[in-house]
């Protein structure tokens, strides 16, 4: 799959997470496999480029909150620009997904 | 919570991602949060009933090469750099450096160009490094620390007001105007989100100025106050397109436009104000003698038109004697209308040279029009050329600047070094609005460069430091 669209799907995948409830890095992940019925295991270390890029976008912001465990969990939330760059996103995966199902269509047709 | 030890493989990974990052004061909170992320995966295997061991592995695998995860961390928190920008900011400084030491009277003023300019060029590499992260840092101590120092200026006002001594203040109350214009950005970026806090600053402001610019007072600079006014209405319109001013734009435009009118109108209404317009648009009409400023523009128009393109002026001595003492002008045009007398001159026409009948007493402040008459109009088109492409690149990387605070702080300063550098070209060719501004980089003053070099250096530490520094007051989430 192209780079871009492989890097298109992660953080709109993130975002849409986001939407639903403010998460830590190790919750996305989870809660992604779990979403996905495991079809999505992301490397879970590149997630954070993912989360520091959308935050330097505006995309997300970030808190930190203490976890009952004592663990110090950085925590992202979607804000209003994220809202709108996740409908962006979302027209693009569309055009993306209408266009390979039109060559499958046709490929399956023949 | 357990802590890692400093050999263990979840250490040798954290050190291999922070490696890849160059700016060393993020290591510390990527490591935090990439420990965390471990620490979380290997208590959930473990509870699968694996031993630590094996879950320290198996989440380290997990986690994917440590190398590519810092490469793409590095990339998201890369340090900017415009080597292009830096390249023509050298070469104005330099020319500025060279220009105040030839259009110099004195040799106690080559002393004080030595003087500004090499401090000058300390302070902004010094800015560039740290003063963005220093201001972000530091910002509640260096808000008091301004606050105190405009209560001084304040105070100093009122003694020479009404204490009838000049406390050496004039200089002052020029840049302490001009410095208005970042430290109002901040405070309204601050408060963007409270309406009433808004208001607050506004009528505070409001009623704090409009005394002062109805006083026709001697400390009053009034091309301070036009240049705080069209880049407070200029950053305002740029927070208002960039959604940091959040609302119906519309409705903040207009707000914006008629806050301007408001707090310019005194410009416009004030008897000094139409003076002023007056001097700015006909500098013919209030010609009375040599030392007025608008002889200065009338003198400098008329050089200028005389200037070849392709080089510098030349007069025969019997014309710069015309010059110097006023003579072309004052018997020449106006002697059906008042009586003159010629200017004392102390040089013949045997030794006068082209220093000798531009305006002397403002040297610094000729420098574009004294390098368009030396070297003629081509040279000196190109000169201005390269201004303008320093202001085209400096806004080209002010836009780039993705932080809130980081560009709204960044478009600030640009905006009262480009306004500096309009009325100053404007006065150069002859239509000069009240006092001289100075020329950013180029005809520099001991505040003035201290002042420039560092908005100068807020602009290049922000744009550098977009992608590395955390805002203090992020966006507000829709869901908490």
């Amino acid at each position: 799959m192209d780079k871009r669209y492989m890097a298109l799907g992660t953080s709109m995948l993130v975002l849409k997470l986001l939407k639903q409830q403010s998460m830590y890095g190790y919750q996305i992940i989870r809660e992604l496999e779990q979403q996905s019925q495991n079809v999505f295991r992301l490397q879970e270390g590149t997630l954070y480029p993912v989360l520091h890029t959308l935050e330097q976008q505006g995309a997300v912001t970030s808190f930190q909150q203490t976890s009952e465990n004592g663990r110090l969990r950085k925590y992202y939330a979607l804000t209003t620009d994220g809202e709108k760059m996740l409908d962006e996103k979302l027209k693009e995966w569309e055009i993306y997904q209408t266009a390979i199902n039109q060559v499958i269509g046709g490929v399956l047709f023949e | 919570m357990n802590k890692t030890s400093p050999d263990s493989q979840v250490t040798h990974f954290l050190n291999e991602v922070t490696d890849q990052i160059s700016y060393k004061p993020l290591h510390p909170s990527i490591r935090q949060e990439l420990e965390s992320h471990i620490q979380d995966r290997m208590e959930d295997y473990e509870s699968q009933g694996l031993t630590r061991e094996d879950a320290e592995r198996r989440s380290l695998k997990d986690m994917g090469d440590a190398l590519t995860i810092g490469i793409e961390l590095n990339e998201a928190h890369k340090i900017q750099k415009s080597p292009l920008l830096l390249f023509i900011t050298a070469f104005l400084l330099l020319t500025g450096f060279v220009f105040s030491s030839l259009v110099i009277w004195t040799p106690v003023q080559t002393v004080y160009a030595l003087l500004y300019y090499i401090p000058g060029v300390f302070l902004l590499v010094f800015i560039v490094l740290k003063g963005y992260p220093l201001f972000i840092r530091y910002r509640k101590k260096l808000a008091i620390f301004i606050g105190v120092l405009y209560l001084i200026q304040i105070s100093l006002f009122m003694f020479s007001l009404y204490g009838g001594r000049r406390f050496g203040i004039v200089n002052t109350s020029y840049f302490a105007t001009l410095l208005l214009v970042p430290v109002i950005t901040t405070l309204l970026y601050f408060f963007r989100h409270s309406k009433k806090k808004l208001l607050a600053i506004f009528v505070g402001c409001t009623y704090a100025w409009l005394p002062f610019m109805y006083t026709d007072s001697w400390f009053i600079w009034e091309i301070a106050i036009i240049i705080f006014l069209l880049s407070i209405f200029g950053t305002v319109c740029f927070m208002i397109h960039r959604e940091i001013m959040k609302g119906r734009k519309k409705y903040l435009y207009s707000a914006a436009l008629g806050l301007l009118l408001f707090l310019g109108s005194p410009l416009l209404l004030s008897d000094s104000g139409k003076r002023t317009v007056e001097n700015f648009l006909f500098p013919q009409n209030s010609v009375n003698r040599t030392l007025d400023d608008t002889y200065n523009a009338i003198l400098i128009q008329e050089l200028l038109s005389r200037t070849p393109f392709n080089q510098g002026l030349t007069l025969a001595p019997e014309e710069m004697m015309d010059y110097g003492t006023g003579a072309w002008y004052f018997t020449r045009i106006t002697s059906k209308k008042r009586g003159y007398d010629p200017k004392s001159v102390n040089y013949k026409v045997e030794d006068v040279t082209l220093w000798d009948i531009l305006p002397q007493h403002y040297y610094n402040n000729y420098i574009i029009s004294v390098f368009i008459l030396m070297y003629g109009w081509i040279a000196g088109m190109l000169l201005i050329g390269v201004i303008v492409a320093f202001f085209f690149l400096l806004f080209t990387i002010i836009g780039r600047i993705h932080g809130h605070l980081a560009s709204s702080l960044a478009f600030a300063c640009g905006q009262c070094l480009l306004w500096q550098t309009v009325f100053y070209l404007l006065g150069n060719f002859g239509y000069q609005y009240s006092q001289f501004p100075n020329l950013p980089l180029i005809s520099e003053g001991k505040l003035s460069i201290i002042f420039n070099m560092l908005l100068l250096g807020l602009i290049f530490s922000a744009y550098r430091f977009d992608h590395v520094i955390e805002e203090p007051v992020s966006y507000k989430p829709i869901i908490s």
